[in-house]
């Protein structure tokens, strides 16, 4: 029963082949040797435009579809995790917050024990009184700016103009 | 294959039938010799057919006739295949959207709450109340979040005292005392009221089961009672009761919305929801015109004062004249804002604001200021001093008649110095009692100060027909008495003397500030141009009859070397409440300006029923505002007005240590630039 199948095959592609040569043949004859009435065959220039046109336009598009989904997937995943960063940073903030309050409070407080501290009998800390101040009155610049100038320490207005003297002595 | 087999079966059933004539033959008649013939034949057909099957196993020929089937079939076109295909299609697609409708409309509510409840968190930021500072920048107010902890011992997935041992190491209660408030309920059971955030955190890493922690504002005041009667409290519910905290509320209270947040699976928050301004939280603080420090001074002299004479209570007030800007407001005995609970509730009025009483010889400058100014009487003037004396029938006499009996023919300057009550009559005589009371009402008596500071209550000034129609009226207000008013409207009046005949309003706040120190809100008042009630040529005169008062007269007691202090005693009788006068209660007051040749601060203590025969206001107040005075000099850092160990009483140059320099260079600030920024103490 195979055997019969294999020839049966066989059979036919034997007949394809007698029936293409011959008009192989014929072509190859009639491009030969007839040169009156040629058909030219068609050539990839002959295209027409509005096909090319398409082609260009399938191009573009194919370009444009891959440039769109990675885009969206760019920005999809953008919005991800910038809420994720988000959420990080606002812990971040909170906890600086915190931080931030728990400092100023505890600073206050330290004041505030430290004053009284003060207050107590015994203790080192002494107020500040007016006996115990030193006002330095300026010399008035009428008169003494004369004697005064050539003495004057040259660091403080100097510098101060300059800019860039070195102040550490 | 069906032929096949057919064809198999029967050859082999031919086999069978046919009888097997040779082997029988050739045995002869031997039944045993047919038998293994058969035997033979039959072993041979069972291989042949097992040799068929397994060529069929192997797939070769049947495989080969269904391609062969499948080459040649003929797909032959049927109706009803292909409704059965629809049919299934479309039964499909009925059965998606039945389940699409489902979970869109039936089951939808409860769906969209299940995911909202997995998916939403509720955020409600810690927005706290706007911080209270200093002028110079110390929190006196701030917010800060505690946690409440609820136990639900229902909840628990471990033992109580399992959980009662881990709970006493972070609440610092004993265990049997939690285990004991875990048996008192099932559920709701509140641990602790007050528990910080550090303590939530421990808390919640200890992950109990059972345990609620609710999140509150609390306010806290890092000062304690330093600020009370200033700053006051918020209560339970974070409303402002006293103080700034009442009445500027709307200034300090910020709105708080709960925002609903996406949450991922993770837990952490999306932010697509958030609305515009969520994080940002302005930084303004409400800055206060108050001096801690200058504060902390006149809260320790005044406690002492008060304590050493057992007075009932007392209050100190300093305003800068420049602008009305209260720097000190020190009321004792006080109360701790952070435990307000605890405290009295009278002490939560501020009593410079809302009690009145009679402010005795600390008005005579003011009489003085009046006299001066409407012309009724000239600097230099004499009067003669009897030291007793009748109007209207009332005796009138000097508190030191007793002693000093009739002091004959008395400056200005020195009915001040001694506070003569009979020579205060003699000035304000000088005057027509309606003009007077046209004065009186001009400097604001029976008004209120308008302070920014809550309850306050308006003097007292008798009606014009009576004040006029009695000579008694005029002359007892001559000496600060038939009238009343607050301590801080004495020094309201005392800081038209200090500004330059200008009514400044006292007040508190300076305005809301952000961190970069930039104004956000300013109170009205500071904007105001205030008004002109005396010349300033009036108030330097009375000024300087004040700085003789503290050379010279009572007022010794706050005389700082170096320094131009003006002021006045004063020591008055409080009126009881079936009228008339107490014999033995009295107010002592004294009344500040300094520094006088450029008077900026006013200093007024004021102490309620001073116990003791040398109970005065030279005595009592008088120290208390030495004090006061010698720290805002050294934080102020003002220079000194005069040389030390120079005699008083004349307008002193500037002090000039360095020979040679000129001696009319003065420390006043206006008249030289450069000693307002240059000298600088060295401590």
């Amino acid at each position: 029963m195979s055997a019969a199948l294999k020839s049966s095959r066989r059979k036919r592609s034997d007949s394809n082949r007698s029936r293409v040569h011959p008009s192989a043949l014929d072509a190859r004859r009639t491009a030969t040797f007839s040169p009156i009435g040629v058909k030219r065959l068609p050539s990839q220039d002959s295209v027409p435009t509005w096909v090319r046109s398409l082609l260009v336009v399938q191009q573009a598009s194919v370009v444009a579809t891959f440039a769109l989904v990675g885009s969206v997937l760019a920005v999809y995943g953008w919005t991800v995790y910038s809420q994720q960063v988000w959420g990080k940073e606002y812990q971040h903030l909170e906890t600086l917050r915190r931080n931030e309050r728990q400092l100023t409070t505890n600073k206050e407080m330290l004041k505030d024990q430290i004053a009284k501290q003060g207050n107590r009998p015994g203790t080192v800390l002494t107020p500040q009184s007016p006996d115990k101040l030193i006002f330095l009155t300026p010399t008035s610049s009428q008169g003494s700016a004369a004697t005064a100038s050539p003495q004057a320490p040259p660091t403080g207005v100097e510098a101060d103009s300059k800019g860039t003297a070195p102040l550490g002595y | 294959m069906v032929k096949r087999g057919r064809s198999i079966k029967n050859s082999r059933l031919a086999h069978l039938r046919q009888p097997p004539s040779g082997s029988i033959r050739s045995n002869g008649s031997g039944y045993s010799g047919t038998l293994s013939a058969l035997l033979s034949d039959l072993r041979e057909t069972s291989s042949r057919v097992a040799s068929e099957f397994l060529d069929s196993r192997h797939g070769t020929s049947r495989a080969a006739r269904l391609i062969e089937r499948l080459r040649t079939a003929h797909a032959k076109p049927s109706l009803r295949r292909l409704f059965i295909v629809w049919a299934v299609l479309l039964g499909a697609m009925v059965l998606l959207l039945l389940n699409l409708v489902r979970l869109q409309v039936v089951q939808a509510p409860d769906l969209l709450k299940q995911a909202r409840s997995q998916q939403t968190t509720f955020l409600r930021p810690f927005i706290p109340r706007r911080p209270v500072v200093d002028r110079v920048g110390n929190v006196l107010a701030i917010d800060q979040p505690v946690y409440t902890l609820y136990a639900h011992p229902i909840a628990f997935k471990e033992p109580k005292t399992v959980v009662a041992e881990k709970l006493a190491s972070v609440l610092g209660q004993s265990p049997g005392e939690i285990l004991r408030k875990l048996d008192s309920a099932e559920s709701g059971i509140r641990l602790e009221v007050a528990l910080s955030e550090n303590a939530a955190d421990r808390l919640q890493d200890l992950q109990i089961d059972g345990l609620d922690l609710a999140q509150q504002q609390q306010r806290l005041y890092p000062q304690q009672n330093l600020t009370a009667d200033v700053v006051g409290y918020v209560d339970v519910d974070q409303q402002g009761q006293a103080g700034v905290e009442h009445s500027h509320k709307n200034l300090l209270e910020r709105s708080i919305k709960s925002v609903r947040l996406s949450r991922t699976g993770l837990g952490s928050m999306m932010p697509d929801r958030i609305p515009g301004g969520f994080l940002h939280i302005d930084n303004l603080h409400l800055q206060l015109t108050i001096d801690s420090r200058v504060q902390r001074t006149a809260q320790t002299v005044l406690q002492q004062q008060v304590k050493k004479f057992g007075a009932k209570r007392g209050v100190v007030l300093v305003m800068d004249a420049t602008d009305g800007a209260l720097r000190t407001l020190v009321s004792e005995p006080s109360y701790n804002p952070n435990e307000y609970y605890k405290a009295n509730v009278e002490r939560f009025k501020n009593w410079a604001m809302t009690d009145l009483y009679e402010p005795g010889s600390t008005f005579k400058p003011l009489n003085v200021a009046i006299a001066l100014e409407t012309k009724s009487i000239k600097p230099d003037q004499v009067f003669n001093d009897e030291g007793s004396i009748y109007v209207d029938q009332w005796p009138i006499q000097n508190f030191d008649y007793s002693t000093a009996g009739a002091r004959g023919m008395t400056t200005v300057t020195q009915i001040l110095e001694r506070s003569s009550n009979v020579g205060m009559v003699h000035i304000i005589q000088q005057m027509q009692p309606n003009e007077y009371y046209n004065w009186l009402q001009k400097i604001g008596l029976g008004q209120t100060t308008g302070t920014d500071l809550p309850f306050e209550i308006a003097g007292q000034l008798k009606d014009r027909k009576t004040f006029t129609e009695s000579s008694i009226d005029p002359a007892t207000s001559a000496f600060g008495q038939g009238f009343s008013l607050t301590p801080i409207q004495l020094v309201q009046l005392h800081g038209i003397l200090a500004s330059g005949g200008k009514l400044i309003t006292p007040h508190v706040v300076q305005g809301l500030y952000d961190d970069a120190g930039q104004p956000y809100w300013q109170p009205i008042q500071n904007q105001n141009p205030p008004k002109q009630i005396f010349s300033p040529q009036t108030t330097q005169t009375v000024l300087q009859m004040m700085e003789s008062v503290v050379q010279n007269g009572s007022g010794k007691a706050a005389r700082v070397p170096g320094y131009r202090v003006a002021g006045k005693t004063g020591t008055a009788q409080k009126a009881s409440a079936g009228g008339g006068y107490q014999e033995s209660a009295k107010i002592t007051s004294f009344v500040s300006i300094f520094p006088v040749e450029n008077p900026r601060y006013v200093v007024a203590a004021v102490i309620d029923e001073p116990k003791g025969e040398d109970a005065f206001g030279s005595t009592v107040a008088a120290p208390i505002v030495k004090s006061v005075i010698d720290a805002l000099i050294t934080l102020d850092k003002i220079p000194p007005s005069q040389p030390t160990g120079q005699p008083p009483g004349q307008p002193i140059p500037g002090v000039t240590p360095t020979p040679g320099a000129s001696p009319t260079e003065s420390l006043d600030p206006a008249a030289n630039p450069s000693a307002e920024v240059t000298p600088s103490p060295i401590q």
